[in-house]
């Protein structure tokens, strides 16, 4: 349980401060005639709001009511204004439970139809209130500075000036002296047009000195109030201010002076009926003052004025100081009972306002605390990001100078997370401007490193251009002898790791900062499957480690991004197959339910548990020396993780050290409409129409080889091209189109050499293109062709060609047809 | 058939040079956008190849310049060769009026493949191989 008027030595003045000011809300000049009754209602709450919330609690239901039968557009504003005064009078009367809906609902309708308006301001000055008699400091604190913005931004200074007296009296609370002269002083300055705010500043000011022991300043304070009080004609608000200012000089040793002061105050408090009620303030400083004097019998005298009719044991914070006073008085006269009563009332009340320091304090402390906390966590993060990157500059060989700028600016944001530690003892109130500016230079470095990857990407990539390029155009050249070949190719497959590791780092820059986009459309996840495979074939190969496809549980047609899900599976072949060297990589695809589910196995040297959840981390292999030890960017997984997440999906990991890893994908499996007819075909291990048709083209002109490809592709399942006929023993295929020049020049030649293609590619029907005459025709077919096609030719023709030998072969009764080459 | 590729990168016009060498085109050069439009306006083409970051005219600019003249050369095909992977460097491209982009470094396969597309697309299906 909490209370708000422990800060205010004047409380009279103090309720003026936080009180809804009747006058602000005044009806327009041309409506003062005829109130509506919604006005009337209004006026009648704020009137009796601070000598009667019960009474003002009435009058804002009334309002509440009359809001509600209105029709006007004025409508949702005149209830939200009905709930603030509501909110305020429960405040008022305490009934936290029951302020606080109101009050939010309120602000909500505010927050949608007239944003940054007074009322909006006053709802969460409201908010703020009962956030403060609950001791919820900090969010207390964050109403009242948002509460302080939007006065501002709705000229209203008035208001603006109350919510900076609110937030100096939480530090008052917290005996936080030097922030309260500061926020009060704010006030002052910001808004000297109404009296009674002025005095409640001053006289604030005036305590907040005195407890720093500053007595001229404070009197000087008391005297600036005590005019200003002069000016309001009001004897009860004057005599208090007198009163304040005679203590404050009966500590400052000036007694004559403060004899004077409590004489002036005692004559103001008896010269209206209202001031009276100062008197017991009054007679409780003349006591202090006997006391000062060594007259404990006069002091004595006093304070039992002060405390006549009044239960010691619930008296409130305001006097505490009485309590010390009397105590001290009747131990002298030797009445040890009643000084022990005073004792036992001053340490309840001593002991009251250390906890309210403490839990404001606390509080506070907490509210620095999270923002430190919370500004070092994000500079800390980014800065490891950062230092990832300059190492991996570094090692790379990458331009580093650039980054070495990013890992200063984040050096200087941690070294502003540390300063502002340090500083924040004194500053929240500027904490979240100052995590605002700090998440904008975080936002600039964000934004500064994707700027340097784009650039960076953009200057490799234009030299490797030349490099990959150029060794393409030697190694396609038939000039070339194997060995030089061999040095080319390794200089081209260098090339090629790099252009990888850039595709990496940009895949994962676009995926940081939400640019990597998704595109699901209709695809063949089995041709997808066995492409992945045939790629990586030849490398599993070469290290004599077997290579299998398990899809027949798998769909055909498929609604994924297939670019994307092409990645996934060439990162995880591309990792099973480096950390493996002797056994089996596998990939298996089902679909499981609703569930696509690809599994890509390895019995390779496998992943410690502890390092297990790392891998999917940017820039880690499982320790530095296999970073060495095997080549490649240490991005794969974690491209893999985030696309398979992009993909409404996730991936896991079951390894054991030595014995091999499984990584599995599991994302959601999403068949495209007409999925059910085209599910017939899906288990058809081999092409029954030239639709399911697998073609090899062998072609040595590129041009030529991606005219025939781009015709073939939207007619048949799947098109491979080779240059030259030895290059097409890997597999095997349902039609081979063939030109008839890499066959060799003469016509006998090329007959042989037909002879030979025929018996390695098995089944498959081959149709030869050849600009010969009828008689080179004739040896061809002799030699096996099923077609034979005179060029030039127009692309339907071509394909008609192709579909006629794709038929003869089936109605031949070819053994039985290519099976999948991984089968 | 014959190709120009405006690009300011030397090295790069000597890679496709030889490329395109391989299958049979010729290729002729512009280093900047404003030359390429000069020599587009001077010569016959079947296939403008267009770099985007040169000094003086970039290639966006020189793509909406060409698809802007009166005559049938407006509708030339333009293939974008860029090393800029940011991400909507595709979809600036197709909306100044390139018909496809690739990505430096350029392999030969895809080069050919999106001459070849763009010919069988270009065609209607109906394209004589040679």
């Amino acid at each position: 349980m909490r209370s708000r008027e422990i800060a205010m030595a004047v409380a009279a003045a103090a309720v003026l401060a936080t009180a809804p000011a009747a006058h602000a809300y005044a009806p327009d000049a041309a409506n003062v005639e005829a109130p509506t009754p919604f006005e009337a209602r209004v006026q009648a709450a704020k009137s009796a709001m601070m000598a009667d919330p019960q009474a003002a609690l009435g009058q804002s239901l009334a309002a509440l009511d009359a809001a509600k039968r209105e029709s006007g557009p004025r409508r949702a504003e005149h209830i939200a204004t009905a709930q603030w005064l509501q909110g305020e009078a429960l405040l008022r009367l305490n009934r936290l439970e029951e302020a606080r809906p109101v009050i939010r609902d309120g602000l909500a309708a505010v927050a949608r139809g007239s944003p940054d308006t007074k009322l909006h301001g006053d709802l969460l000055m409201a908010q703020a209130g009962v956030l403060a008699t609950e001791g919820q400091v900090q969010a207390a604190l964050t109403d009242f500075h948002a509460a302080y913005r939007i006065f501002g931004k709705a000229g209203e200074a008035r208001s603006q000036a109350i919510a900076l007296m609110n937030i100096g009296t939480i530090y008052q609370d917290a005996r936080d002296y030097a922030k309260v002269l500061q926020y009060y002083a704010q006030a002052a300055d910001l808004y000297a047009g109404d009296p009674s705010l002025t005095v409640s500043a001053r006289n604030n000011i005036g305590n907040a000195l005195r407890e720093q022991r500053k007595y001229a300043e404070a009197e000087a304070e008391f005297e600036r109030a005590r005019a200003v009080a002069r000016e309001l004609k009001s004897p009860l608000i004057e005599s208090s201010v007198v009163a304040n200012l005679a203590a404050a000089e009966v500590e400052h040793g000036k007694l004559d002076a403060a004899q004077r002061h409590v004489a002036e105050a005692e004559r103001l408090a008896n010269s209206d009926a209202a001031a009276r009620e100062s008197l017991p303030g009054v007679w409780g400083v003349a006591a202090r003052l006997q006391l000062a004097r060594g007259n404990a019998r006069g002091a004595a005298d006093l304070i039992e004025r002060t405390f006549a009719g009044v239960d010691l044991e619930t008296t409130s914070l305001i006097e505490r100081d009485f309590h010390e006073t009397a105590y001290k008085a009747y131990l002298a006269l030797g009445q040890e009972h009643l000084a022990l009563a005073h004792l036992k009332a001053f340490k309840r009340l001593d002991d009251q306002a250390r906890d309210l320091a403490a839990s404001t304090n606390a509080a506070l402390m907490s509210a620095r605390f999270d923002y430190a906390n919370q500004a070092s966590r994000i500079a800390s993060l980014k800065a490891t990001q950062l230092q990832k990157d300059v190492e991996l500059a570094r090692t790379r060989g990458v331009v580093t100078n650039v980054l070495l700028a990013g890992s200063v600016l984040v050096g200087v944001l941690l070294l502003g997370g540390f300063l502002s530690i340090r500083r924040s003892r004194n500053q929240v109130r500027d904490a979240n401007g100052k995590l605002s500016v700090a998440n904008a230079s975080l936002e600039k470095a964000v934004q500064a490193r994707t700027e340097f990857l784009a650039t960076t990407s953009h200057e490799i990539r234009t030299p490797l251009n030349g490099i990959l390029g150029m060794t393409q155009v030697i190694l396609a050249d038939p000039r070339l002898d194997a060995e030089l070949k061999d040095k080319v190719a390794l200089v081209h497959g260098s090339g090629e790791t790099m252009r990888a590791l850039v595709d990496d780092i940009l895949d994962l820059s676009k995926i940081e900062t939400g640019k990597m986009i998704i595109t699901p459309a209709e695809m063949d996840l089995k041709k997808l499957c066995e492409d992945t495979a045939r790629l990586w074939a030849e490398k599993a190969d070469a290290k004599g480690v077997a290579l299998t496809l398990d899809i027949h549980r798998a769909p055909t047609r498929i609604l994924a991004d297939a670019g994307r899900l092409r990645q996934i599976l060439f990162n995880l072949m591309s990792n099973a197959i480096k950390f493996t060297h002797q056994g089996a990589v596998a990939l298996a695809v089902r679909a499981e339910g609703d569930e696509l589910v690809l599994a890509v196995s390895d019995s390779g040297i496998g992943i410690p548990k502890e390092r297990q959840e790392d891998v999917f981390e940017p820039f880690r292999q499982v320790d530095g020396s296999i970073t060495r030890n095997y080549e490649g960017t240490g991005l794969g997984l974690a491209i893999c993780r985030n696309l398979a997440r992009a993909m409404g999906g996730d991936i896991a990991l079951e390894s054991t050290l030595g014995k091999g890893s499984t990584f599995t994908v599991r994302i959601a499996l999403r068949r495209p409409a007409e999925s059910r007819a085209a599910a017939g075909g899906e288990d058809a291990p081999a092409a029954e129409t030239f639709a399911d048709a697998r073609v090899l083209l062998v072609d040595a002109n590129p041009l030529a080889q991606a005219v025939l490809r781009a015709v073939l592709t939207p007619q048949v399942r799947a098109v491979e091209a080779v240059a030259a006929p030895a290059d097409a023993a890997q597999g095997r295929f349902d039609l081979i189109l063939c030109d008839a020049a890499v066959l060799g020049e003469a016509p006998d030649a090329r007959a042989a050499a037909l002879r030979a293609l025929c018996g390695r590619t098995g089944p498959a029907a081959v149709v030869v293109l050849t600009p010969g005459d009828d008689a080179e025709a004739a040896l061809l077919a002799a030699a096996g062709a099923a077609q034979v096609v005179r060029k030039p030719i127009a692309a339907p023709a071509l394909s008609a060609a192709l579909r006629a030998g794709f038929a003869e072969r089936l109605s031949a009764g070819a053994d039985s047809p290519a099976q999948s080459m991984f089968a | 058939m014959r190709v120009l590729f405006v690009e300011d990168n030397e090295v790069n016009r000597r890679v496709v040079k030889e490329m395109l060498r391989a299958g049979g085109i010729e290729m002729a050069e512009a280093p900047d956008g404003a030359a390429g439009l000069q020599m587009i306006a001077d010569y016959d083409y079947d296939l403008i190849l267009m770099d985007l970051r040169m000094p003086g005219m970039d290639g966006i600019t020189a793509i909406r310049e060409l698809r802007r003249r009166g005559d049938v050369k407006a509708t030339l095909p333009v293939i974008v060769v860029t090393a800029d992977a940011g991400s909507s460097i595709e979809a600036d491209c197709l909306a100044a009026g390139a018909d496809g982009v690739l990505l430096k470094p350029v392999s030969m396969t895809a080069l050919f493949d999106a001459i070849g597309q763009i010919l069988a697309n270009r065609s209607g299906g109906d394209i004589l191989v040679a």
